[in-house]
């Protein structure tokens, strides 16, 4: 039984620890779709022209990103509650979905290079993160989930 | 007629209004919504039109942006060419007309900026319209060059469509219509060709060469190069049927740009309907 009990407290430690390392998985993701989507627009704007809305509709990829993006643009509503991202990062993006679309050509591009820059590093800092915090917090819960049985039995 | 890019307040109005006498209808911030209905000019109240000043809806900078940014599926890039004429036509032939702070770069304008007024200019098809000056246009089997000439709003567009669709039903080869502004929405006809969004030199260069047209009819001859373009295209066997802002012939004569292609020349009266003439002349500026 203390066996049974031990092994089920393992995998729940286990998965404790991936579910908190999960927001670091989430954000990184988050700012790869906002890249992309960033540089998706660029092109739109440099040759196609196709509108945001179309541009959101066509992605395949879905996401919190894209889900808040396409509320956004469809009724004027920014509604973003993970808490994966700070205060600082959402208005970023707020200011961002406020600000795409509304500026002709030239500025619009300008503006989109300048965000691309800032995208980048947080891109940089959130994989950062990933790879030492994911691997971390599993590794924690492998170790505590351990120590569960070994108390268990 | 779709409005859904209006503000609710705006919306609900105009859905108490009768769409079908209302050619223009003009946004200016801070200032009331007003409409033009056959000639007249009225405000536009929560119940619909009115004369009553004090009941009149008012738009503000705030409103005038997000109607831009709804015309434009929040994608202001996308329409740079035409917001940098004046202009953005959405569907259905709304041509609307923007008035705010020209950008210049290179001596040439980039984009206007901070616009505060805009002019919604909603076609209406009429059929028949052009039955006094299609006579004129077309006998003998054959198509005559025309140019119709009016101030603005005078139903010039409307008139181009309706001999488009006639002349389309004769069979005599293709007719291209070079829709420079996205105007001739709604024109049908099993032998026209339409090109749009794009100069008239690129469209009468390419559509003669590629479409072979018999006729090739458009829109506001204004530049030099549009008046090149339709005397290049009459050289070439091609006829053109044309519009141009004048008010009178003597008026036409005296533009810097006018060149004598045309057989028929069209005057068209002001009663506020499309297609009322009030005088023809050959191309010799002789009464018909």
């Amino acid at each position: 039984m203390n066996v049974i009990f031990g092994i089920i407290l393992l995998i729940l430690c286990i998965y404790l620890g991936r579910k908190l390392s999960e927001k670091f998985v989430n954000k990184r993701k988050f700012f790869d779709d906002f890249i992309s989507f960033n540089n998706c627009v660029k092109n739109e704007i440099s040759f196609g022209q196709a509108s945001l809305v179309k541009i959101i509709n066509s992605q395949e990829n879905k996401g919190d990103f894209y889900d808040c993006s396409s509320l956004y643009l469809r009724e004027n509503k920014f509604v973003f509650n993970k808490n994966y991202i700070n205060d600082r990062e959402k208005e970023f993006y707020k200011n961002y979905l406020e600000s795409v679309g509304r500026h002709d050509k030239k500025t619009q591009l300008e503006y989109l290079t300048f965000v691309g820059g800032e995208l980048d590093k947080m891109l940089f800092e959130s994989k950062e993160n990933e790879k030492k915090y994911k691997v971390l917090y599993i590794k924690l819960g492998v170790l505590f989930g351990i120590m569960a049985l070994i108390i268990m039995l | 007629m779709n409005f859904e890019f209006f503000p609710d307040f705006i919306k609900s109005a105009l859905a108490k209004v009768n769409m079908d006498k209302v050619s223009e209808i003009r946004l200016r911030a801070n200032n009331p919504v007003i409409l033009k209905s056959d000639t007249e000019y009225l405000y536009l109240g929560e119940n619909g039109a009115t004369k009553n000043f004090g009941q009149a809806l008012r738009t503000n900078i705030c409103d005038i942006e997000d109607i831009l940014l709804r015309v434009t599926e929040r994608s202001v890039y996308a329409y740079n060419e035409s917001i940098k004429q004046g202009f953005i036509t959405i569907n259905e032939g709304v041509r609307i007309g923007l008035a705010g702070e020209c950008v210049y770069d290179n001596g040439q304008v980039v984009t206007i900026k901070n616009i505060t007024s805009l002019n919604l200019r909603i076609p209406h098809k009429v059929e028949g319209c052009a039955n006094e000056i299609y006579k004129h246009v077309y006998f003998d089997g054959k198509v005559c060059d025309t140019l119709i000439i009016s101030a603005p709003s005078y139903g010039k567009t409307t008139i181009l469509k309706d001999l488009a669709e006639k002349l389309s039903k004769e069979n005599l080869g293709a007719i291209l219509v070079v829709d420079e502004r996205s105007e001739f929405c709604g024109v049908v006809g099993e032998n026209i060709d339409i090109i749009k969004n794009c100069s008239k030199s690129y469209a009468f260069d390419y559509g003669i060469r590629s479409m072979s047209p018999k006729v090739i009819i458009t829109d506001e001859l204004s530049t030099k190069s549009d008046w090149e373009c339709v005397k290049k295209a009459v050289t070439c066997g091609v006829n053109v049927i044309a519009s141009c802002h004048a008010d009178s012939v003597e008026d036409l004569i005296n533009k810097h740009e006018f060149c004598k292609v045309f057989s028929r020349y069209v005057i068209l009266n002001s009663n506020g309907k499309a297609g009322k003439v009030k005088n023809i002349y050959d191309g010799d500026f002789n009464l018909l």
